[in-house]
């Protein structure tokens, strides 16, 4: 329960490559935020330097204004839920639980109510005298989470805690853990590079790639209104132009055809980008803007739909297309980009 | 799997190979015969009852067990804390590290016993006693940095991570964590160290002498003199001796283990 | 932290610096001076004929001990490894078990079947096939046999864990194609267990060339090797610059050849790797 700071965060191996550099990054009382990235972007090692498990060589970490830099890892007051779950072999689920608490003195009649509460809440009360052994996947998962809550953390991490379990389980278990961190308001930070997850459950994400913050708003920004070159493709954008010149105001030339954009921005555009399904595919040429002659090169059935390989002067575009009009390969078609969703990317 | 005819004697012929002589110690130590013989031509357990009068023999079980023992918990005292440091306390060059504190294994047990009579009851002037303590400690000292470093290897780092951020020390998660969780290896170790420095024969012929009589010389100075079913008797006990700790290795971490 | 770290190995540290780096310098220092020009100690051990016997004995001896143990080794940890599990549990406990037995033990257990008044001469006499015992004790047949004994368990240890995880698919590719199975011993298995087969001739060369129980008490008056050589030189003679200079060579050769087949097995590795 408690605000996080991150500023100007820097590590570099070797003192010559640089792993994370210049992080910063608020987190309000109460919010979940995500650092959303593919493997080996920094995020884990970002969430370890909060933890205090790794040291930054530059920048700092505030809780509620405190600068933590030097408060050792076991009196940071925080909670931590890891990917392997690291539960304690040794001990039952009720010890496991109760160990932050036996840590902190408090008396056996304090923890014995309070991790029966956490139990109830993450539905282990039947398990509280099983092994991590005996235990599930998902199960364990829960008493990792139930560990990490017990304390009453002042912040709440979690590195990839759903990326062991299968695709059903993930999804109920994201809610779970949405709702309990709701319910108990507990500043959280969640590392993932599933971003399907991520947008389930962040207030913010922070996109991250080598090191950096691509991006930092909330999921509904990150999907419609990518920054960059790197969001973008991270969300599901395929078909990138480059731009070549800026003609007026809303029109770039890419590979001397004209594409118009009505998309609000204050930036000069590197790319523009669309999604396939934002295009339109027809036959017969309707005279809008935005619309362009192709051939069809190939297609795939996608269920429901069929993306479409069409060149055209713009060059190789992806299209997506229901089943209602069919196309073949090497038939003529024209493809409108609707203004309104060609987004243009900063970098 | 169908197995082959000529795998299958050569295989009974090699097993029958390792059991047939031990056999015959035990038969030949319940003969009744003054020598050792065979076929035995009575039944007696009287060899195992002229062990104990053999003061050598008794004294010298004691003091192998004795200084086996404490040199295998002196080894366990300096290794686990090294080995602790070398796998998770995140130190440079620690094949350095493995090199120095393996490299008795490299050692003859001959050159290691005459070394430690040379340096320390030679030049030093210690007590035989300290000094075979030492020696054993040697020998067992590379099987607590493999055994409990394979163990420590094997517990997932992030369970020590996850006790700190619960609010324990580190000295604190090393005994409530770490500990528990690699007591079997500390066991093996423990029991791998003991039993080469009980078996082990040129260290103890180095570092021991008269007055201080282990186990091994006492049967060496006896066999020497005698060729009898007493010794047959003493080696069976000493068979007795590895069941026991065949068993203790197979409840502590499993004799399959030892194979992967 | 890290520095703190550290301070945890310094009693390792102190002590193998104490007990092995200390004592090997004491011994090693009066034999590079001795008298006469730097060496000279170690040259006229190995000019002396009688001391060249016993190195090429010594050699003989590891030699011949780990063919005859790659020999019996290698099919019986197959055997072994291809057995139902409940029977290989026992056959392990089997190998197991004179590995962990004091070598007093093992070693008497020969002397009892190879005496004058052996079993094995007793058995031969009462069956007329010889009319005087036989000498098959104290000689270098006899640490040959004894060492085999010892070292047999040894082998099978390096080898079953690899042997029990090969791919068995493999070899009933190559029976498909038409391969007996003696072929597909040599041919197919061999090669993947090379480098643990190599593994284990690195113990069992290395350990019978350096153990002492076993010549001293199954070898003759005349037949010392170098282990024993030593001591007989520290202990008996009391030239402890000698014993030293035997143990440096003892120490050299054994860690050569070590480094030898250890090179050898790098060599295989990479030709599995690029295969």
């Amino acid at each position: 329960m408690a605000e996080v700071t991150i500023k100007n965060l820097e590590l570099s191996y070797d003192k010559k490559h640089d792993v994370l550099s210049d992080l910063s990054m608020k987190v309000k009382n109460g919010e979940l935020v995500s650092i959303l990235g593919p493997s080996g972007c920094g995020k884990t090692t970002t969430l370890r330097i909060i933890a205090g498990l790794l040291k930054p060589d530059h920048g700092n970490i505030l809780v509620d204004n405190h600068d933590i830099g030097r408060t050792p890892v076991y009196k940071r007051d925080f909670g931590m839920v890891f990917q392997s779950y690291a539960l304690f072999p040794h001990l039952t689920v009720f010890s496991n639980v109760a160990f932050g608490l036996k840590m902190r003195h408090l008396s056996r009649h304090e923890i014995q109510n309070k991790v029966k509460q956490v139990l109830e809440i993450t539905n282990l009360t039947n398990l509280a005298k099983r092994f991590p052994s005996e235990l599930s996947g998902g199960q364990q998962q829960r008493v990792s989470l139930a560990r990490a809550i017990v304390v009453n953390p002042r912040v709440l991490l979690m590195d990839e805690p759903l990326s062991n379990l299968d695709a059903k389980l993930r999804v109920e278990m994201r809610e779970d853990i949405r709702s309990i961190q709701q319910k108990l308001h507990i500043t959280t930070i969640f590392v993932t590079h599933d971003q399907q997850e991520c947008f389930a459950i962040s207030d913010h994400v922070a996109v991250m790639n080598h090191g950096k913050f691509e991006q930092i708003g909330t999921p509904q920004d990150i999907y419609y209104h990518p920054q960059t070159l790197f969001v973008a493709h991270f969300v599901g954008y395929e078909n990138f132009f480059k731009v070549e010149k800026q003609i007026e105001n809303n029109e770039y030339q890419v590979n001397h055809q004209v594409i118009h954009t009505d998309f609000d921005h204050s930036y000069e555009p590197k790319y523009l980008t669309i999604r396939p399904n934002e295009i339109d595919l027809h036959q017969h040429k309707n005279n809008q803007m935005n619309e362009f002659n192709g051939k069809v090169v190939n297609f795939s059935f996608l269920g429901g739909s069929y993306r479409y390989m069409i060149q055209t002067d713009l060059g190789l575009l992806q299209v997506d297309q229901n089943d209602k009009d069919k196309f073949d390969v090497n038939d003529s078609v024209y493809v409108s980009l609707n203004s309104q969703l060609v987004i243009p990317l900063l970098k | 799997m169908h197995s082959h005819k000529v795998l299958n004697v050569i295989g009974t012929v090699a097993i029958l190979f390792l059991v047939f002589p031990l056999i015959f110690i035990i038969i030949t130590s319940f003969g009744t015969g003054s020598t050792i013989e065979f076929p035995i031509k009575g039944f007696t357990f009287n060899w195992y009852l002229h062990i104990l009068d053999q003061p050598d023999m008794i004294s010298g079980l004691e003091t192998s067990l004795l200084v086996s023992f404490i040199a295998s918990a002196f080894g366990l005292l300096i290794g686990i804390p090294a080995v602790y440091a070398m796998f998770r306390g995140g130190i440079h060059h620690t094949a350095w590290f493995q090199m120095l504190f393996l490299s008795p294994t490299f050692l003859p047990e001959v050159v290691i016993g005459f070394s430690l009579y040379q340096g320390l009851i030679i030049t030093l002037h210690w007590p035989m006693m300290i000094s075979l303590i030492v020696g054993y400690f040697l020998l067992g000292f590379p099987f607590v940095i493999r055994l409990v470093g394979a163990g420590l290897n094997m517990m997932d780092p992030h369970m020590e991570e996850a006790a700190w951020i619960s609010g324990c020390s580190r000295l604190k998660g090393f005994f409530k964590i770490v500990l528990p969780n690699i007591k079997s290896s500390i066991a093996a170790a423990f029991i791998f160290s003991f039993i080469n420095s009980f078996n082990s024969i040129p260290v103890t012929l180095f570092l021991s002498g008269p007055g201080f009589n282990m186990l091994p010389t006492s049967i060496l100075n006896y066999m020497q003199e005698n060729y009898d079913p007493t010794i047959s008797a003493i080696s069976v006990i000493l068979m007795l001796i590895t069941t026991l700790i065949m068993m203790l290795i197979n409840h502590f971490m499993g004799l399959n283990r030892l194979l992967k | 932290m890290k520095k703190r770290m550290i301070l945890l190995t310094f009693p390792g540290i102190l002590a193998l610096l104490l007990f092995v780096v200390f004592p090997m310098v004491q011994i090693i220092i009066p034999t590079l001076s001795g008298q006469g020009s730097f060496g000279s100690l170690y040259l006229n051990f190995l000019k002396d004929t009688y001391n060249q016997r016993i190195i090429l004995r010594t050699l003989w001896i590891s030699l011949l001990t780990t063919i005859i143990v790659l020999i019996i080794g290698v099919p019986l940890s197959l055997w072994i490894a291809r057995m139902h599990h409940r029977i290989k549990k026992i056959l392990i406990l089997v190998i197991l078990f004179p590995m962990l037995t004091n070598q007093i033990v093992l070693n008497f257990a020969w002397i009892i079947l190879l005496g004058k008044n052996g079993i094995i001469n007793h058995v031969l006499l009462s069956i007329h096939l010889i009319s005087r015992p036989l000498s098959l004790l104290y000689n270098n047949t006899s640490i040959v046999i004894g060492s085999v004994y010892l070292f047999i368990p040894i082998m099978v240890v390096s080898l079953l864990g690899s042997l029990s995880h090969l791919n068995i698919e493999v070899e009933e590719a190559a029976t498909v194609l038409g391969a007996h199975p003696s072929t597909t011993f040599f041919k197919i298995i061999l090669p993947q267990i090379s480098t643990d087969i190599l593994t284990g001739v690195i113990w069992v060369f290395s350990w019978t060339m350096t153990s002492y129980t076993t010549p001293q008490l199954l070898g003759g008056n005349d037949d010392l090797v170098m282990s024993t050589l030593i001591y007989q030189q520290a202990m008996t003679v009391q030239n402890w610059t000698l014993a030293s200079v035997i143990s440096i060579v003892l120490i050299i050769i054994s860690v050569g050849c070590i480094l030898i087949i250890r090179s050898l097995i790098k060599l295989l590795d990479r030709r599995v790797a690029h295969a």
